[in-house]
């Protein structure tokens, strides 16, 4: 994996990091102000973290930063040195989150879909810390996640479908 | 077999674009990659009123990894929806704060905002006005003195020597006699502040002057033939020229209809040597692209005693901000169903559309009605209050029913207003002349139910093409130009194809919206899209249908019309067995050639609205209803005001697929409950926005997110494809009002201006001591 040159007209001072991403060990040497998200966006190509707001107000990006749902348009990709990094891209055999993409899918959680990945993995780091969330649990994880399309409702109930399936 | 198992019309198959969102793999404008790409950045104007003395961009073309350097001087023209009032790049002189005075495309974000930091703009400030009624006033300062001289569609009424860039007038009956008839009468005014659309996507567009002589725009907008047009009669070039492209959108909600920074992005990149040009803009910048209008609202009704209304007088003032925009098809679309779904045989509208000093309003979900409903519903409320008279039975006795004439004169069909407040107020478990007492919690908080109903007209016909393709292996293109944005249609559609030609929902693909390959489609406004593309979408699948007949004829040896299909297959009528679609094409043997159907919506009869009376007998191609219930709960101490549960009815003539329909009504109702409790942009006396971002523009969050029950009428539409209606808008407009309705019923404590913060009604509870 060649080193990024994207960066290199910055003058900001670079880090070289090694960062775990969807099982990946990656190394690079990076601004130290390079977002995570400019990070898995740009030079890692994953698209499915989504930029709604750069400021950690809409949810969009979040991404699982060793296993916390994190926003990762204002953590910098330096700060990931030596962790592991999770986006849906790298999902593929995680069981909870492909039972919260089939109940999404199933209870109608999605509609322009652009929320839908910050979605999916802020309740994935809520359900593998607890399998038993009551709804106000899930209202709750989910409040630093916008969405301007569904009212939440099925957002909602297709955690609670995943939460009943017992997984 | 489940309903989603079954695809075909009048069933919920899942999403046909779910897996794909699911997976993070929808591409959205921000997504996409492009070799040599350079980034566009935007100088904004920080007075809302000034003179350019001078602009000096030479240091900033000096920067490292400048492309292209544009100031006002070097692109002439206007643009506009309705007036063509618009400079892509402010000339002379600046009109709100945000107003782009110069552009920059640089290799990476930050070589263009450091050449931006390097123009330099001379400005000279003058006088600013930001209150629509106040910039109507003949002595307010002018912000256009040419608005007479700029082109105009015809529906424009503008008036000479004001900010009035257009004025719309109904006059129904004789309002004099109305009043005189009115045992009682109430006039109050209303106030519906601008808000935002805050689309979790923010605003993207590329542009590039390909090497062959095409211009091509990626653009996350809800019409590319409007916008192909519009870029082609700006630039000089013909309409297969222009190449617009739609990739997935993050929301629409009217804030991508019409051209607002392309032409910008297209200048910059007739500049850079075929390189593509791209403008990401970040979120306060997208906060002040276009916004809602705000609206004041003024509003006189007569009724009789027994609670007939006998005469409605409504006046709006729309700010629409420095550039017309839709400002004057949203004062005019607005305007004719402003006195609400009632009877009232003497109604007058004066509805101004007001040029204002702030960024530029444009159509948001609703295009109007949102504002208007909250005017009228709550003053529904307090009429009933006076007459007292339970808020259900006043409606039911006054709203429209089929027959009747409606304000513009036109004999109204398939109107399900009644059923809509029938259903709501059966879920909710209200009787009509009994209204439902609320329940004092004792420690200064309550609860109860609050009641509003709405309609809203789509627009005029415009057309609608569509072709499908069954290709020889047996899967199936549906190539359609309406855009979806995240409200089904493109499921819709392919179920609409899987009911006529009955090939499995898995076969079926749905095109992306696209000028050099997917026919014309006037818009994805207006909620219009079921009912116009669709019925275009029909068209075509039967024509393919009637292809694939005469093919199974010549093969089965049989006459046409006595093919069917059944469980995905074509039927051969003598034998009974059934070949795929595909299987069928190859027996045909038709050389490798897609049968390709096609399909219109042509529809007779429209009309237009006279200019002095506001009549027309078909000015919308179909009608909306709706009506919801809301039980909140309020706490006098805070001010917080909570919804609990909505419980929301919509006529939708047919649901093709009644999920999706309930998806449209959830989140039209959370938009709504924002728009009533807490979304409101704000700014200050120098015309600057100071929320521009999601910390501190609150939109409704799932701790905020009550429970709705999404109730479906279908009263069918003769027209609408399989009886179907239009549906997104109509559901957002209820929800506010029916708060502020339950507040009122509860406390007898009216309000007038939305939406209701807790630090507003926290002030009104204060004063009210005792009371309440
Ligand atoms: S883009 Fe990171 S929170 Fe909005
Ligand atoms: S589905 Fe559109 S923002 Fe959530």
């Amino acid at each position: 994996m060649p080193e990024a040159s994207l960066w290199g007209e910055k003058a900001a001072t670079k880090r070289r990091v090694t960062i775990t991403v969807n099982e990946i060990p990656y190394t690079y040497t990076l601004p130290v102000d390079l977002r995570l998200a400019d990070f898995l966006r740009e030079c890692l190509n994953l698209k499915s973290v989504k930029l709604g707001c750069g400021a950690g107000d809409c949810g969009a990006c979040t991404v699982l930063l060793d296993g916390r749902a994190t926003p990762s348009c204002i953590v910098m990709a330096v700060e990931a040195h030596g962790k592991s990094v999770l986006t849906l891209e790298g999902a593929e055999r995680d069981r909870l989150i492909r039972a919260l993409q089939v109940a999404f899918i199933e209870k109608g959680a999605v509609q322009c879909g652009f929320c839908t990945s910050g979605m999916i993995l802020t309740l994935a780091a809520l359900l593998r810390e607890n399998r038993r969330p009551t709804k106000e649990d899930i209202k709750r994880a989910l409040a630093g996640n916008l969405c301007r399309c569904t009212g939440y409702q099925r957002i909602i109930n297709a955690a609670l479908a995943v939460v009943s399936d017992g997984l | 077999m489940t309903d989603n198992q079954r695809a075909g019309v009048g069933a919920s198959p899942y999403r046909i674009d779910g897996k794909i969102k699911t997976d993070g793999k929808a591409e959205y404008i921000q997504d996409m990659d492009f070799a040599g790409l350079l980034e566009a950045a935007i100088l904004p104007s920080p007075y809302a009123s000034a003179r350019i003395r001078g602009i000096d961009c030479g240091a900033a073309l000096a920067v490292p990894g400048v492309a292209a350097v544009i100031t006002g001087a070097d692109v002439p023209g206007f643009y506009g929806t309705t007036i063509q009032d618009r400079p892509v790049l402010a000339r002379e002189r600046v009109r709100y704060v945000g107003e782009p005075v110069a552009a920059v495309a640089a290799r990476g974000k930050e070589a263009a905002l450091m050449a931006l930091n390097r123009i330099l703009v001379d400005y000279e400030e003058t006088a600013a006005v930001f209150d629509p009624e106040e910039a109507a006033d003949p002595t307010a300062p002018l912000l256009h003195e040419d608005l007479m001289t700029y082109e105009k569609e015809p529906i424009v009424n503008a008036i000479a020597g004001t900010n009035i860039c257009s004025q719309f007038r109904l006059r129904k009956g004789d309002m004099e006699k109305g009043l005189a008839l009115a045992d009682l009468t109430l006039e109050e005014s209303y106030e519906v502040p601008r808000n935002h659309h805050a689309c979790l996507e923010p605003y993207g567009v590329i542009a590039q002057m390909e090497r062959e002589g095409i211009l091509h725009i990626w653009t996350g907008n809800q019409s590319p033939y409007v916008m192909q047009r519009s870029i082609a009669a700006l630039f000089g070039l013909t309409w297969n020229q222009v190449r617009v492209s739609i990739p997935a959108l993050g929301g629409g909600f009217g804030s991508k209809i019409y051209p607002s920074l392309e032409p910008l992005v297209v200048a910059l990149a007739r500049k850079t040597n075929h390189r593509p040009v791209r403008l990401l803009l970040d979120r306060e910048e997208d906060f002040c692209r276009v916004t809602n209008h705000g609206c004041k609202i003024k509003i006189k009704t007569g009724v009789t005693r027994d609670g007939v209304i006998t005469a409605r007088q409504m006046t709006t003032y729309w700010d629409t901000g420095a550039y017309a925009d839709c400002g004057p098809l949203v004062a005019r679309n607005s305007g004719f169903t402003a006195a609400g779904p009632y009877r009232i045989p003497n109604v007058s509208v004066d509805a101004y559309s007001v040029y204002t000093n702030l960024p530029v309003a444009t159509a948001f979900r609703g295009y109007g009605i949102p504002h208007l409903t909250w005017a009228y519903e709550c003053h529904t409320d307090h009429l009933a209050r006076k007459l007292g008279m339970d808020p259900l039975e006043f409606r039911l006795r006054n709203v429209v029913r089929n027959g009747d004439s409606s304000h513009t004169g036109e004999v109204l069909r398939s109107v399900g207003m009644k059923a809509c407040l029938e259903k709501a107020a059966a879920a909710a478990g209200w009787v009509a002349g009994k209204p439902p007492r609320p329940v004092d919690l004792g420690d200064g908080r309550f609860r109860g139910l609050g009641l509003a109903c709405s309609w809203k007209g789509s627009m005029r016909h415009y057309g609608s093409a569509a072709t499908v393709r069954i290709m020889e292996e047996g899967s199936v293109e549906i190539n359609v130009s309406n855009v979806d944005m995240g409200q089904g249609s493109s499921t819709i559609f392919a179920q609409m194809v899987v009911e006529e030609i009955g090939v499995p929902l898995g076969r079926v693909r749905v095109q992306r919206a696209d000028t050099f390959m997917t026919p014309y489609d006037r818009t994805t406004s207006a909620s219009r899209g079921t009912f116009h593309a669709g019925t275009a979408v029909r068209a075509a699948a039967r024509d393919a249908w009637r292809q694939i007949q005469d093919h199974g004829a010549k093969v089965f040896g049989c006459a046409p019309e006595e093919v069917y299909s059944r469980d995905g297959k074509v039927v051969n009528p003598k034998t009974g067995e059934g070949v795929s679609h595909g299987a069928l094409l190859k027996k045909a043997v038709i050389g490798g050639i897609d049968v390709i159907g096609r399909g219109y919506s042509q529809m007779p009869g429209g009309t237009g609205l006279d200019l002095e009376t506001g009549q027309g007998a078909n000015p919308t191609s179909f009608w909306m209803y709706a009506a919801q219930i809301a039980e909140i709960e309020a706490d006098t101490r805070t001010g917080q005001i909570k919804a609990l549960k909505v419980y929301a009815a919509s006529d939708v003539g047919k649901a093709i697929n009644p999920v999706n329909c309930q998806q449209q009504i959830e989140g039209a109702v959370s938009m709504g409950l924002g728009i009533g409790l807490m979304e409101e942009l704000r700014f200050d006396e120098k015309g600057r926005l100071r929320n521009g971002n999601l910390h501190d523009y609150k939109i409704p969050t799932a701790m905020d997110a009550p429970e709705v029950e999404a109730l479906l009428v279908e009263v069918a539409h003769p027209l609408g494809p399989y009886g179907a209606k239009g549906l997104g808008e109509a559901p957002v407009a209820p929800a506010a009002p029916a708060v502020a309705n339950a507040v009122y019923l509860a406390t007898g404590r009216p309000v007038w201006r939305a939406p209701l913060k807790p630090e507003t009604m926290k002030k009104i509870w204060q004063e009210a001591g005792e009371e309440v």
